[in-house]
């Protein structure tokens, strides 16, 4: 029993990674019917700012007294930030001209992906950095199970974070005016919305969440890398499919559902076939629900 | 801005023909007297792929490397094609039309030799040309023509690597090399495209994005497997392959896939195919067996990757899963695309294109990855459907077709 609960755990901690980079794909589809593939190596660039914020924090610490906590929210803003205004870079030189080309621009985002990783390859170098830790770890024990502030601190503020982006799509204009577009993006520039405005607000929203899963993904498991977006990226993608693609409810499932698959494979399984368990599975799920589980089939006209 | 008309319009005069004697002639003077000359302008050795990679290592050798090319290639090239220009009509006079293709394959063919034939480098290029032009038009096929979005192109490879090396290394006597090889090659293609049944079936539901991760899960898959299986080596990698690939092999599995890829199009089965990208309900209707369909295009798909993964691993005579990973797949589907949906021509310009550009750019290590994707990008802002996205060369046009409409683009 303590040993499951263990492994829930890990489970949610996983879970809550790959939902908060499954909500970009999500998000970015929804709005535009368009797989941003860059999206993991976006990721990849908020842990990486991330890693150069917390240094800098880190070190500004050291010399006037600043908070935990400070030191961390001022991360987290300053990989969020740099980590937008990327995103909106690339939105804006390299899938916007393209817009109504849907196969080109896919070939683009998977370009932009390779771009990224190669600009931080040759900006960082290929060494593994191992990221500082920016609150006091502390494990604590109820009974045979363990759980520590990291933890505790990656749920909560996943948590948080789609509490909050809940709040934005269904409470406020903006969040109205994407939701709005992923219904009808015929109508929708005929009510007066300017298109590129939301289409930029989501790419701003889902690199912001991504920025976050980089730094949570850092306390995690404290590597960063220029290629650590791949996997993570995939994976979370494959998580937004198996939620229904689109679907914000269905992107926190799936990374969720993922996250508890890759652990449960992982505590039965050797641990090299991991990845090759939670693909069966998932094109298992694919095979009985074809549009994911909160995905809606789109009816054909005949 | 009237001269480089004048100039255009006077290249453009000199006939096809011309232009293949032309380079053979080039090559053959090259094979003759490249040496000789690459020292007298002042270079330390023949350059193996124009002298590009010299001048990169050292711009010193850029004047040089030029004059090298204009001496070797642009100038007999031009002095031959002109002096053959006039021959041309003639030459065409006398073959029957039937036969004007193998001719030209042939030319080619002894083109590749010359120019390629005797320096390891050059065989390198060429049969990894060779190697990602069955890649982009066996992909083609599926992205293109039959409008899916498969990104798993690699793991197809990868089967059809390591079933060809076990063959050539532990089954098939190593004295018969040359001989079995094809029959090796042939039987990592046939698994491969069982493999490609893994895809194939679920398409029968799973459509689009959702079927394009699927693509991507049996890629994962695949190498995954493939590295849990220590008897081939597990994620060691598999070796002792015999050094098998040559550009004549590369050059005609090269050649029989596309004119089997561009016939298979072209069939009715074909149609079908490009029946289920326009419409899939629309040709379901028309009497056209989806399913069947699906299951060919995927599976001559697969198969052909599967042969270009045989090639590959009797290329490099190494292979390790790793190698036929999602970064493998990236890459075909980047020669796709810069080369130009459903177009044959467009996925053997794009895979040389690529080849060259890989090579060319090597020595900048790590900035090459930053450079190949902005110069995608820019290619794809300026042209959205790629370098010739829907249409053809003439020569892969069929002449019923080719009359009626005129040739798409030259």
């Amino acid at each position: 029993m303590a040993y499951f609960l263990q492994q829930f755990i890990n489970a949610v901690q996983l879970g809550s990674i790959y939902a908060l980079v499954a909500l970009g794909y999500s998000m970015v589809y929804g709005v535009l019917r368009f797989i941003n593939f860059a999206h993991g190596d976006i990721f990849m660039v908020g842990a990486l700012l991330a890693y150069v914020g917390a240094g800098f924090l880190l070190r500004l610490a050291n010399q006037i007294f600043l908070p935990g906590a400070v030191v961390f929210v001022g991360t987290m803003l300053f990989s969020m930030a740099g980590t937008t205004l990327i995103a909106l870079l690339i939105e804006k030189v390299a899938y916007r001209p393209l817009r109504q080309y849907r196969l080109s621009v896919v070939i683009t985002a998977l370009g932009m992906g390779v771009l990224l990783e190669h600009l931080a390859l040759v900006i960082v170098g290929p060494w593994r950095l191992s990221f500082p830790l920016l609150v006091a770890n502390h494990v604590y024990r109820f009974g045979g199970v363990s759980i520590s502030t990291i933890q505790l601190l990656i749920i909560f503020v996943s948590l948080a974070l789609m509490i909050l982006l809940e709040f934005l799509v269904q409470r406020t204009k903006q969040g109205m005016a994407m939701r709005a577009i992923s219904y009808d993006r015929e109508t929708l520039p005929l009510m007066g919305v300017s298109v590129n405005q939301i289409v930029s607000l989501t790419f701003a929203i889902s690199s912001c969440l991504a920025a976050a899963g980089g730094l949570l993904y850092g306390h995690a498991y404290p590597i960063v890398e220029p290629y650590m977006g791949i996997t993570v990226g995939w994976k979370s993608f494959i998580s937004a499919v198996v939620g229904g693609i689109g679907s914000i409810r269905g992107a926190v499932l799936g990374g969720f559902i993922l996250g508890f698959v890759e652990i449960g494979a992982g505590a039965v399984f050797p641990s090299r076939m991991r990845d090759l368990i939670s693909f069966v599975v998932l094109m298992t799920v694919l095979l009985i629900r074809p549009t994911g589980i909160y995905g809606v089939a789109r009816r054909q006209k005949v | 801005m009237a001269l480089t008309q004048k100039l255009k319009s006077h290249l453009a005069s000199i006939p096809p023909l011309a232009y293949i004697l032309g380079l053979l002639a080039a090559a053959v003077t090259e094979r003759l007297a490249g040496e000789p000359v690459a020292v007298s302008v002042g270079l330390p050795s023949m350059p193996s792929l124009f002298g590009i990679t010299l001048s990169q290592r050292s711009p010193v050798f850029l004047p040089a490397a030029v004059a090298y090319d204009l001496l070797m290639y642009l100038i007999p090239t031009y002095v031959v094609a002109r002096l053959a220009t006039p021959l041309v009509p003639r030459i065409l006079e006398r073959l029957a039309k039937s036969s004007l293709r193998p001719v030209y394959v042939l030319l080619v063919f002894a083109l590749l030799l010359v120019w390629g034939g005797y320096h390891e480098y050059r065989i390198l290029v060429l049969s990894l040309m060779g190697i990602n032009v069955i890649l982009a038009v066996s992909l083609n096929l599926v992205n293109g023509y039959m409008g899916e979005f498969s990104v798993g192109h690699a793991g197809f490879m990868g089967v059809g690597a390591y079933v060809a090396s076990i063959l050539t290394v532990w089954v098939f006597p190593r004295s018969l090399g040359h001989l079995m090889f094809p029959l090796a090659l042939l039987a990592g293609g046939v698994v491969a495209a069982l493999a490609g049944l893994l895809v194939a079936i679920p398409s029968f539901k799973i459509r689009g994005d959702y079927l394009a991760i699927i693509t991507l899960a049996v890629n994962y898959i695949i190498k995954n497997g493939i590295e849990n299986i220590e008897k081939i080596g597990g994620s060691r990698g598999f070796m002792g392959m015999a050094k098998l690939t040559n550009i004549p092999w590369a050059f005609v599995w090269s050649v029989l896939t596309l004119w089997l890829i561009r016939n298979f199009v072209l069939s009715p089965r074909g149609r079908a195919v490009v029946a289920i990208r326009e419409d899939e309900i629309a040709a379901e209707t028309m009497t056209v067996d989806t399913r069947y369909t699906k299951i060919l295009g995927f599976c001559i798909s697969s198969f052909f990757a599967g042969i270009a993964g045989g090639l590959f691993a009797h290329l490099l005579l190494y292979i390790n899963p790793s190698t036929f990973s999602l970064l493998k797949s990236t890459e075909v589907l980047v020669m796709v695309y810069l080369g130009g949906m459903a177009s044959i021509s467009g996925s053997l310009l794009g895979a040389v294109t690529f080849t060259l550009l890989l090579e060319l750019l090597r020595p900048l290590e790590v900035w090459k990855w930053v450079l190949i994707p902005l110069l995608l990008v820019g290619m794809l802002l300026r042209r959205h459907a790629g370098l010739m996205g829907f249409r053809e060369f003439s020569f892969l046009v069929p002449r019923e077709e080719a009359e009626s409409h005129g040739s798409a683009s030259d």
